[in-house]
């Protein structure tokens, strides 16, 4: 039986007396890359602070890898890219490797100072998004797309079980959203990682998602396997764009 | 001035306290400008006014304040403060630098009060707003020594954890990072920081300490270990400098000190622009 990674049963969360999220109720799979979709206010933001812990639900529970949310300790199985990535400070004087060495500290105890395993991590999680060579570089000073894939060398320098991209493209330029679309592919490819990507555009992931939760409302409209999804005829009034699902063996 | 620094004790306290507080206040400087929070030490140099200016007056009504260092009243009301300016920012979500001018108008407010209600203070009021050369005392340096201490272990220890903090707080926080403890401990470090720089520099300057060296730093620096180290040496430039230029042209030693930190930001924005300092990289847009 496949390891659940995210549980949410019944989750509701309102900011002041608004609902944002309505009696949610979704299991993620090990293994699973899950699009999460819909219109602006729909929720989907809400709904990853929720399964990060950064908003507790008024109503329902949370549990991550089989864990109540409260007592999941391992922090560092879980990494995170915010749709406010990019909008960081840019003249924040810290260079690249220092930027992707933060995502070891909240594993690192007090006065431990990154080690030998630190170093390695840092540096193959760079090698992977190809930014090594940048590592001594102001994070300021790189292209949109550049500072976007340090910030995926961030997240998966812990080589994370659960991998969480809030709409991480936002702002990014065609050239540099394709580039992004590789890394996510070769992420896909070498790592057994679970993937929740929020996401405006599910066409261009298509090819990676295996389960799509659409959001409406702050209510769930869909919780289905993408081919499903794109057959849901009677959705297609809440749905964006029309799906197309291209060379799919085993994704619904 | 070197033979005078073996001959008066007031002026080896002064220099004790110029080496010290131009490396502390950088160093904790570095992180508050980072994080935006520049204007905060002006509001807390206020309310250390305000406990220096109540520790005064209660000293001429009460033996346990005529005695007591009023640093010790100003440096706590500056930890009161700092704990307030933390609820304030939490109330007003949105509008957190609103924080600032409240606590600094209540700052100034009490003091003015304070003052005035006083019949006269052991220490003139330009002493309190500019800093002095005579007015660091033996008690003043422990009490420096410490607070430096306290920065330097509080960095030391927690370092990482407040650069990812200030970095990018929202996945500091889902790294686990205890960011409420963090920033407490950080505000009350910068209050112990403001509250001792205040005898060297004063109110209305101690503000400029914290962020000068850094704003000087910050042209032409890429890590953040670099920018720590080039506010200390430019703080420790200003602080010592001025000190001298202040004995020697017989003035108010913060205003100098602050004026040679506003010169060596000049001069860091000449040479940039001369090509001798490297300017900001270039967005590089290769692949």
């Amino acid at each position: 039986m496949t390891t659940s990674v995210v549980k949410l049963d019944h989750v509701s969360y309102h900011y002041d007396g608004t609902a944002a999220l309505q009696d949610v109720s979704i299991d993620i799979k090990q293994g699973d890359f899950v699009a999460v979709v819909g219109e602006n206010g729909s929720g989907k933001s809400t709904l990853i602070r929720t399964i990060l812990g950064l908003l507790s639900p008024q109503t329902g529970s949370v549990e991550l890898f089989g864990r109540p949310q409260g007592q999941f300790k391992d922090k560092s199985r879980i990494s995170y890219v915010s749709q406010k990535a990019a909008s960081f400070n840019s003249g924040f004087p810290v260079t690249v490797e220092e930027v992707v060495a933060m995502g070891r500290y909240g594993r690192l105890g007090l006065f431990k100072r990154l080690n030998i395993e630190d170093k390695a991590a840092i540096q193959n999680a760079l090698e992977t998004v190809n930014m090594w060579q940048f590592r001594h570089r102001k994070i300021g000073s790189l292209s949109g797309g550049q500072q976007q894939r340090v910030f995926i060398a961030r997240a998966i320098v812990n080589q994370p079980d659960l991998l969480i991209l809030d709409e991480p493209t936002v702002g990014v330029d065609q050239k540099h959203l394709r580039d992004f679309y590789e890394v996510l592919h070769l992420l896909r490819e070498h790592t057994s990682c679970t993937f929740i990507l929020v996401t405006h555009d599910l066409n261009v992931v298509t090819d990676l998602v295996t389960k799509v939760v659409h959001l409406d409302h702050g209510r769930m409209a869909c919780n289905c396997g993408l081919k499903e999804y794109s057959e849901l005829g009677e959705l297609t009034a809440i749905k964006p764009y029309p799906v197309k699902v291209l060379v799919h063996e085993g994704t619904s | 001035m070197i033979t005078d620094l073996f001959t008066y004790s007031f002026l080896r306290y002064a220099f004790i306290a110029a080496v010290v507080i131009g490396f502390t206040a950088p160093l904790i400087g570095s992180f508050v400008v980072v994080r935006r929070m520049s204007l905060i030490a002006d509001a807390l140099s206020h309310m250390t006014l305000a406990g220096i200016s109540f520790s005064l007056f209660l000293g001429q009504y009460i033996l346990l304040f005529s005695d007591l260092n009023p640093l010790y009243l100003g440096t706590l009301v500056s930890v009161l403060a700092a704990l307030g300016l933390n609820w304030l920012r939490g109330k007003y979500v949105h509008f957190q630098e609103l924080s600032i001018p409240i606590m600094m108008s209540a700052g100034m407010g009490l003091s003015a009060i304070f003052i005035s209600l006083s019949r006269g203070f052991s220490i003139d009021l330009s002493t309190l707003l500019f800093g002095s050369i005579s007015a660091v005392s033996l008690s003043d340096i422990w009490m420096i020594l410490a607070v430096a201490g306290i920065t330097l272990l509080v960095i030391i220890v927690f370092y990482k954890q407040l650069l990812f903090l200030s970095f990018d707080e929202e996945q500091a926080k889902v790294s686990g990072l205890p960011s409420t403890m963090l920033h407490v401990l950080f505000m009350f470090v910068v209050a112990l920081v403001i509250a001792v720089s205040m005898r060297i520099v004063g109110t209305l300057l101690v503000s400029s300490l914290i962020t000068l060296p850094v704003a000087a730093a910050l042209r032409f620096t890429n890590s953040f270990k670099q920018t720590i180290l080039w506010s200390i040496v430019f703080g420790e430039v200003a602080t010592i400098g001025g000190l001298v230029l202040a004995y020697e042209l017989d003035v108010a030693p913060g205003g100098v000190i602050v004026l040679l930190a506003v010169m060596i930001l000049a001069v860091v924005m000449l040479a940039e622009r001369f090509g001798l300092a490297r300017k900001k990289e270039v967005r590089y847009e290769g692949n």
